[in-house]
C-alpha cells in the first residue's frame, strides 16, 4: 500500500459522523480553554479521560488531541487582545500582538495568528505523514535495550532541556516510576506498594493522578489569583481583520519559516512549543531590515511563533505514535489513554493500527479547517468568553473532576486519592517542583521495567550493554550530558535552562 | 507589583529534597524488606524500585544539601483554598454513594465557593443550582452514567 491508499482509510475513518463530532467537540473545548483563563488544555484532558473509557479508542484519541492543539488557537486570542499568554508557550505572541491591538490592528493579528496557525499545523501533519512510517521501521528494530535507552532519553531530556530547575525535573520522574508500580506486578504476581488496600491491586489510575496534579492542584493554586478581564469586544469584526497587501507581503516568508522551526522542534525530546516560538520569533528579528519596529507591532512577531506553535505541537506526535515514546505530558497523557483502550503503544501501530493512526492525522486536518472557521468568524463568541470570571469556574471544574474520578470505577476511593494527590500536587507547585516529568514517569515507568528486565535477561545481567550497542549508547552518551548539567545546575544553584530563553530577552 | 519576600535558607528545596530523600529511602528500604530482589539477570518485584528509591535519595540530598547554603524564596501558600477544595472533594467522595448525585453536587459547591469571597451568597446559590441542574443534563440525560441523582437514606 502506498500513501494515498493511507489517506484513505485515514480519510474515511476520520469523516464517519461519530469521528467528525469528538473532533470536533475536542478543537471546540481545547478553544475554549484556551480562551479561559487559569485552566489549561493538560487538565482539560486529564479532565476528559475517564469520559472516554466508553468511546472507541479512535474517536477518544482524535477528541483528546484536538484539545491539545485547539488550545494552541486559543492561547494567541488571549495574548493579541489581553497580552494575557494562555499558555507559556503564547507569551511570544503578546510582544507584537498586544501592540497591534492597541493600534487598532488586533483584527488583522488575529488573522495571520489564525492563517498562520492553520499553515504550521499543515505543515507539521505533512511531516508527519512522511516521517513517521520511516521511522517506525527504524524503530520495529528495537530490542529492549535500545528501548530503554530510548525511554530513560526521552524522560531525561524532557524534564532538564528547557527548565530551570533540571534535577528537581529528574527526580519527579522517578517519583512518578515509583507511583506508576504500585499495584500487581506483572511478572511475579507480588501486590507492591499497596498496604493491603484492595483498591490499588490495579494501582492509580492515569486519570486519577492526572486530575489531581493538573485538576484540582492547579485550582488551587489559583483561587483568588486571577484577575477577570473586561474587553470592548464590538472592535474584533471581520472586516477588520482584513490585512493590507503590505501584511501579507510581509507575512508569507515568516509563515514558511516558522513552520520549519516547529517541524524541527516538534518529534525533539524537550524542546516544546515555547522553544520553537521563541526561536521563530529570534529568527525573524534577525532577518529583518529594521529589527526596531519589532516589539510595536510587526505582524512577522506575531505570524511566525503562531506558525511554529502549532507545526510543533503537531509533529510532537511523531515519537509519541510512531515510537511511543511521548515528548510532552499532553503525549503522554495520550498515549495512557491508548493503553487504557489496550493499544500497546510503539512502532508496530502504524501497520497494526492504520485507521487508528490514519484517522488521527486526517481528524488534525479537519480539526483544523475546524478551528479557522471557529476562530475567525465566531471571534467575537470567543472574545466574550475572556470576561467569564474564574470565581464562577472553578467550582464547575472540581465538581467536574470529583464525577470524573467516581465514573472511573464507581468507587468514591478514586475520588479520595484525586484529594490527596491534589493536595500533593499543590505543594509540589509550591515547592517548585515539576509535575509535568512525574506523569510521564508514572505512564512510561511500568513498560520501562518490562523492557529492563527483558534487556538484562538478553545480556545474561550486564549493564554494559546499554554503553556497547551503537544505538543505545549514542542515547545514552546524550542522557549523560544531560544529567551531569542538571546535577551542575542544581549545586551551583543556577536557575537558567539550556534552552530556556527568557522571553525579555527578545524585547531588547 | 507583589515584592517576593527571601529567606535566609532555600527552604523550597530543603523541603522538596529533604521529602524526595525519605520518599526514596522509604520505597527503597520497603522493597528490600517486603519483596524478593532477585538478581539483574533474573529480577525480582523488588529490584527495579529498589535501586529507583535510592537514586531518587541520593538526588534529594543534591537538592536539598546546597539549599541550606543560599537564599530562597518565601514559600505563600493558599491555606483556605486548600483546605476548602481538598474539604469539597472528600464531601462529595462521602455522599456519592449515599445520599445521591444532586446533594453530593451540592455539598461541594457550597464548601468549594467559599474559598473566593468575589461571589456573593445569592451568586453563588444561583451557580450552585444550574451547576447542578447543568451536571445532571450532562451527565445523566446526556452520557447516561447511571449515577442515581437522589438516594433516599430509608430504603429504596
Amino acid at each position: 500500500m502506498n500513501i494515498i491508499d493511507y489517506v484513505i482509510i485515514g480519510l474515511e475513518t476520520a469523516t464517519t459522523w461519530q469521528n467528525l463530532w469528538y473532533c470536533f467537540v475536542g478543537v471546540f473545548l481545547g478553544t475554549l480553554v484556551g480562551v479561559l483563563p487559569g485552566i489549561g488544555s493538560l487538565a482539560t484532558i486529564a479532565m476528559l479521560l475517564p469520559f472516554t473509557f466508553n468511546l472507541n479508542p479512535t474517536s477518544a484519541i482524535i477528541m483528546l488531541a484536538g484539545v491539545y492543539y485547539g488550545g494552541a488557537y486559543g492561547g494567541s486570542t488571549t495574548s493579541i487582545l489581553l497580552n494575557v499568554p494562555g499558555s507559556a508557550s503564547a507569551s511570544v505572541s503578546c510582544l507584537d500582538g498586544y501592540p497591534m491591538s492597541k493600534q487598532g490592528r488586533g483584527g488583522v493579528a488575529l488573522f495571520g495568528a489564525a492563517i498562520g496557525s492553520f499553515v504550521g499545523a499543515t505543515t507539521g501533519i505533512l511531516a508527519m505523514m512522511f516521517l513517521s512510517a520511516p521511522l517506525a521501521e527504524v524503530a520495529i528494530q528495537f530490542g529492549p535495550t535500545e528501548y530503554v535507552s530510548v525511554m530513560i532519553l526521552g524522560l531525561i531530556a524532557a524534564a532538564t532541556v528547557s527548565s530551570g530547575t533540571p534535577l528537581k525535573g529528574v527526580a519527579m520522574i522517578l517519583v512518578g516510576i515509583l507511583l506508576g508500580l504500585i499495584g500487581t506486578d506483572v511478572n511475579s504476581g507480588v501486590m507492591r506498594y499497596a498496604f493491603g488496600v484492595m483498591e490499588l491491586s490495579d494501582g492509580i489510575a492515569l486519570p486519577v493522578i492526572a486530575m489531581a496534579l493538573f485538576g484540582v492542584s492547579e485550582m488551587i493554586e489559583s483561587v483568588g489569583q486571577v484577575d477577570t478581564t473586561t474587553i470592548d469586544h464590538k472592535a474584533i469584526t471581520l472586516r477588520s481583520m482584513i490585512p493590507t497587501r503590505d501584511d501579507v507581503k510581509r507575512a508569507w516568508k515568516p509563515m514558511l519559516r516558522g513552520a520549519l522551526v516547529g517541524c524541527v522542534t516538534g518529534p525533539l525530546p524537550g524542546t516544546g512549543a515555547l522553544v520553537s516560538c521563541f526561536a521563530a520569533y529570534a529568527i525573524e528579528k534577525k532577518l529583518a531590515d529594521d529589527p526596531s519596529r519589532f516589539g510595536k507591532g510587526a505582524i512577522e512577531g506575531v505570524i511566525a511563533p503562531e506558525t511554529a506553535n502549532n507545526a510543533n505541537d503537531q509533529t510532537s506526535f511523531i515519537p509519541t505514535m510512531s515510537l511511543g515514546i511521548p515528548d510532552n505530558a499532553v503525549m503522554a497523557l495520550l498515549l495512557g489513554a491508548l493503553m487504557i483502550h489496550g493499544i500497546s503503544p510503539g512502532p508496530q501501530l502504524i501497520t497494526e493500527k492504520p485507521q487508528l493512526f490514519w484517522g488521527l492525522i486526517m481528524s488534525f486536518w479537519i480539526g483544523n479547517i475546524m478551528l479557522v472557521i471557529l476562530n475567525l468568524p465566531l471571534i467575537s463568541i470567543w472574545v466574550r468568553l475572556l470576561s467569564v470570571p474564574f470565581h464562577i469556574m472553578y467550582p464547575i471544574i472540581m465538581v467536574t473532576v470529583s464525577i470524573g474520578a467516581y465514573s472511573i470505577n464507581n468507587n468514591p476511593f478514586d475520588i479520595y486519592v484525586v484529594g490527596i494527590c491534589g493536595v500533593f500536587g499543590y505543594g509540589a507547585r509550591l515547592l517548585n517542583m515539576p509535575p509535568a516529568p512525574l506523569l510521564m514517569g508514572f505512564v512510561l515507568g511500568p513498560l520501562m521495567e518490562e523492557y529492563l528486565r527483558r534487556a538484562m535477561l538478553l545480556s545474561r545481567g550486564s549493564f554494559w550493554t546499554f554503553v556497547e550497542r551503537p544505538i543505545s549508547g549514542t542515547m545514552f552518551a546524550i542522557t549523560a550530558l544531560l544529567v551531569l548539567w542538571s546535577l551542575y545546575s542544581a549545586l551551583t544553584g543556577r536557575k537558567r535552562a539550556l534552552l530556556r530563553p527568557k522571553v525579555e530577552e527578545l524585547v531588547k | 507589583m507583589t515584592t517576593v519576600r527571601t529567606t535566609g535558607r532555600d527552604y523550597r528545596d530543603i523541603i522538596g529534597g529533604g521529602i524526595m530523600l525519605a520518599f526514596g529511602l522509604f520505597c527503597a528500604i520497603y522493597a528490600q524488606e517486603h519483596y524478593k530482589l532477585g538478581s539483574a539477570t533474573r529480577m525480582g518485584p523488588g529490584w527495579f524500585p529498589m535501586y529507583l528509591g535510592y537514586l531518587l535519595a541520593i538526588l534529594g540530598a543534591i537538592i536539598m544539601i546546597p539549599a541550606f547554603f543560599r537564599k530562597g524564596e518565601a514559600i505563600e501558600m493558599q491555606y483556605k483554598a486548600t483546605f476548602l477544595l481538598t474539604l469539597g472533594v472528600f464531601l462529595f467522595a462521602a455522599t456519592i454513594k449515599t445520599i445521591g448525585l444532586v446533594p453530593a453536587v451540592l455539598l461541594q459547591m457550597a464548601v468549594t465557593v467559599a474559598a473566593d469571597d468575589k461571589l456573593g451568597l445569592k451568586g453563588a446559590a444561583i451557580l450552585a443550582a444550574s451547576t447542578t441542574l447543568a451536571i445532571y443534563l450532562i451527565f445523566e440525560v446526556g452520557l447516561g452514567l447511571g449515577l442515581a441523582p437522589f438516594i433516599w437514606p430509608f430504603g429504596e
